[in-house]
């Protein structure tokens, strides 16, 4: 009886080996001490949004927001607190431990140079607010989302691929996309150039840059054993040396040869 | 630390060991040293020639089917 | 046996003729000042640009995927090929990053954090000579090209010296680095670094007061503080339009903090003051050199942290210890575990802000790893920029803005 089907929700590398007992390490998540400038900003946050959890790590402050707040909780940051400047948005592919993504922004204090993190978490079909009214910074940021990571956004101005070609199909940066590209992606100059029924005269692409097949007349020419360009493989026995020979050998008219003796290395600079 | 690669002289890597014991490494600092096995009379000679010069072997290990290695802290 | 109807499927093919007589260009992925691969369709209205859609991913090699297949040492050459005009910058931003995943950033010996430091202003020279150069061949001033090349050999020649390559350094490693400087290379250090004033001055005398220069730059490229703000423009782009934000002073790491520097600005918001930006943060980078070369004699010869469970011990200890080996073993096969949670460290790479954020789940590979590339939004930044200027100014600011298609595709 086969095994039924099982979606692979994580393609990506494993560990090869786990201890049994491993359980690995925390980094601690300091609480936000009370008269902190960390402490205004939480309270300026939870004015504007209801705020999931916040904690301090490695010196940043982060906040947890429902994903429907996050233009809210980050007018509020931008016009009350001074974080002008939004560094970087992205996503975290969590699809197959709790179905969804961690959108993060990471904002910036340009004057009292002090970083913060808000995070939500996106289930898979749901869309998030934009954010480029507030930020420029966030329509491109927004887009390579989109495009890598499959996480809708609404009324974005522009919001099309940006790094993929536009006709891609799937979003490479998700955990059920192989390292090596589905089998859209592998075959995908083939099928636009040459449509889907060149697939086999073709052939998959060679991505082991350093293979090279003794009969391949195609891609090898093979220098000493001359032998036509695509002549079929039994022609392989029949090659007859073809010698190597340089016109510079018996001198070239009006060059003269370079000589290594008379020549001087300069070993000092300037 | 400083490692060097005496397998190209074969045999004979000797005296170009005991001269970088000597030149190549400053006092109390650890030099590795790579050679052919051979007949595997390098491994003992140059265990012995490192001893009468006073330097400490740390360690005499089989680095493949070829080669070995000895790693001597060079004395004070 | 081309099918010819396959070649131009309708989406590539944009509608070339308008009727409003706005035409459509292709600023191609081949051309001669685009810094490499960057498409910038134009909609023009005569010479002038009414729209610029910038279509970037021609150079994606999907560096964050291969991060989260490889573990955290293994990945640390890929970051060389980010922004390749200045590696050991890339390769000391995640290796910071993963220092402050790990924790272990104050056991990072001293002699290693001066030997980081040098290797990071030489970049930043090496990288604004590259940027000196492109941008004044692409306005038209050939010697100035020649010049910066030469001088930016010199420095190469001394990152060769040192880590054995001129564009793919992997000259740091995550808890030090990996080799000690060789003998005379501090002093050709401080011959080039005391050449190159003397350089520096040559190029200001023949462009700063170069009256084509000045009409080229000035006036160009105008981003106001609230436009820089509002991008996300990190290092000479904002410090150019008057905001004084450099990470080395805010948020100091290694040893910035013991070595006195200071942070040139202008309001200008043009190209010409982010020109000389670039002039006086190139005389900031000798400074800092000088003093960190005197700061290299007094440090003791450790190279790399001693943190057991995550960096290898020295060759001398694995080839002669039992335990190092075995410890060695485990970190190279299988890869280090670093503690579960995330961090995200900015850095000031020559082109801005460079920032590594990393999610780790506990496993040897990274979850998830974000690089937040200055050039990125340097680039987004021509879609609001170029509507209102001409054609010539295009080949200005892309040159201005210092962008390296490494970074922004990755």
């Amino acid at each position: 009886m086969m095994r039924p089907y099982q979606p692979k929700k994580n393609v990506q590398k494993k560990a090869y080996y786990t201890d049994r007992f491993w359980v690995a390490p925390r980094i601690p998540e300091e609480p936000v001490p009370e008269n902190s400038p960390y402490a205004e900003d939480l309270k300026a946050v939870k004015k504007a949004c209801k705020v999931l959890n916040a904690y301090i790590q490695r010196g940043q402050l982060v906040i947890y927001i429902n994903p429907e707040e996050n233009v809210a909780a980050l007018k509020a940051l931008k016009e009350t607190r001074g974080y002008e400047m939004l560094s970087e948005l992205s996503a975290v592919d969590f699809l197959a431990q709790r179905g969804g993504f961690e959108v993060f922004y990471q904002l910036l204090n340009l004057s009292e140079a002090r970083r913060l993190r808000v995070k939500c978490f996106v289930k898979e079909n749901q869309a998030v607010e934009s954010v480029n009214p507030l930020f420029r910074s966030a329509d491109w940021a927004e887009r390579e989302m989109w495009d890598l990571m499959g996480v809708k956004v609404n009324n974005h101005p522009y919001l099309k691929r940006l790094i993929m070609p536009d006709d891609w199909e799937g979003h490479p940066l998700r955990k059920d996309y192989p390292l090596e590209g589905d089998e859209f992606a592998q075959w995908y100059e083939v099928d636009k150039i040459f449509g889907k029924e060149a697939r086999d005269i073709i052939g998959p692409e060679n991505r082991d840059p350093g293979r090279v097949d003794r009969y391949d007349t195609e891609r090898f020419a093979r220098l000493g054993h001359e032998v036509p360009r695509g002549a079929p493989a039994e022609m392989a026995d029949k090659e007859e040396e073809t010698p190597l020979s340089y016109q510079e050998e018996e001198g070239v008219f009006l060059i003269e040869k370079f000589s290594e003796e008379n020549s001087k290395v300069l070993d000092k600079r300037k | 630390m400083v490692r060097y690669d005496l397998r190209h002289l074969g045999e004979n890597f000797y005296d170009r060991m005991m001269e970088l014991l000597e030149t190549g490494t400053k006092p109390g600092e650890v030099a590795i040293f790579l050679f052919e096995i051979g007949d595997f009379s390098p491994i003992q000679k140059s265990a012995d020639l490192v001893k009468e010069a006073g330097h400490e072997l740390l360690n005499s290990l089989k680095f493949n089917e070829v080669d070995w290695t000895i790693m001597v802290r060079r004395k004070q | 046996m081309q099918q010819t109807n396959k070649l131009r499927p309708f989406f590539e093919n944009l509608n070339f003729e308008r009727d409003d007589n706005h035409m459509v260009i292709n600023f191609g992925p081949q051309h001669p000042s685009a810094h490499g691969q960057l498409r910038l369709i134009l909609e023009l209205d005569g010479e002038q640009i009414v729209k610029a859609v910038p279509d970037i991913g021609y150079l994606h090699r999907g560096m964050e995927k291969m991060a989260e297949n490889m573990i955290y040492n293994e990945f640390l050459p890929t970051t060389d090929r980010m922004d390749y005009i200045a590696a050991t910058s890339n390769n000391y931003a995640f290796a910071l990053a993963v220092e402050r995943l790990l924790g272990i950033e104050d056991k990072v010996p001293r002699r290693a954090k001066v030997i980081r430091m040098m290797l990071l202003e030489l970049n930043r020279i090496i990288s604004h000579l590259f940027w000196l150069a492109t941008h004044a061949l692409d306005v038209g001033a050939m010697s100035v090209f020649l010049y910066c090349f030469r001088e930016r050999e010199f420095a190469m020649d001394l990152m060769e010296d040192y880590c054995g390559a001129r564009l793919t350094h992997s000259a740091v490693r995550i808890g030090g680095v990996p080799l000690d400087l060789p003998e005379g290379w501090l002093g050709q250090l401080a011959k080039f670094v005391n050449e190159l004033p003397g350089n520096i001055k040559d190029y200001e005398d023949l462009l700063t007061e170069n009256r084509i220069w000045r009409m080229r730059l000035e006036g160009v490229g105008v981003i106001d503080q609230e436009m820089a703000k509002s991008w996300g423009c990190t290092g000479i782009m904002l410090r150019g339009s008057g905001i004084e934000y450099d990470i080395r002073k805010e948020e100091p790491y290694e040893l910035y903090d013991e070595v006195e520097f200071d942070v040139p600005v202008t309001d200008s918001c043009d190209s010409y003051g982010r020109y000389k930006l670039y002039m006086e943060e190139m005389r900031q980078s000798v400074r800092i050199i000088h003093q960190l070369i005197n700061m290299y004699e007094e440090t003791e010869p450790q190279l790399m942290a001693h943190v057991p469970q995550y960096i290898s011990a020295p060759k001398e200890d694995i080839m002669t210890q039992n335990y190092a080996l075995m410890q060695h073993f485990v970190l190279v096969t299988q890869g280090m575990r670093p503690p579960v949670g995330e961090v995200y460290v900015p850095t000031e790479s020559p082109k801005g802000e460079l920032g590594f954020y990393i999610n780790s789940q506990g496993d040897p590979y990274p979850y998830r790893l974000k690089v937040r590339a200055p050039s990125f939004w340097h680039c987004g930044i021509l879609q609001d920029l170029l509507p209102g200027t001409y054609i010539a100014d295009v080949v200005t600011i892309i040159g201005n803005t210092n962008i390296v298609f490494g970074e922004i595709d990755r």
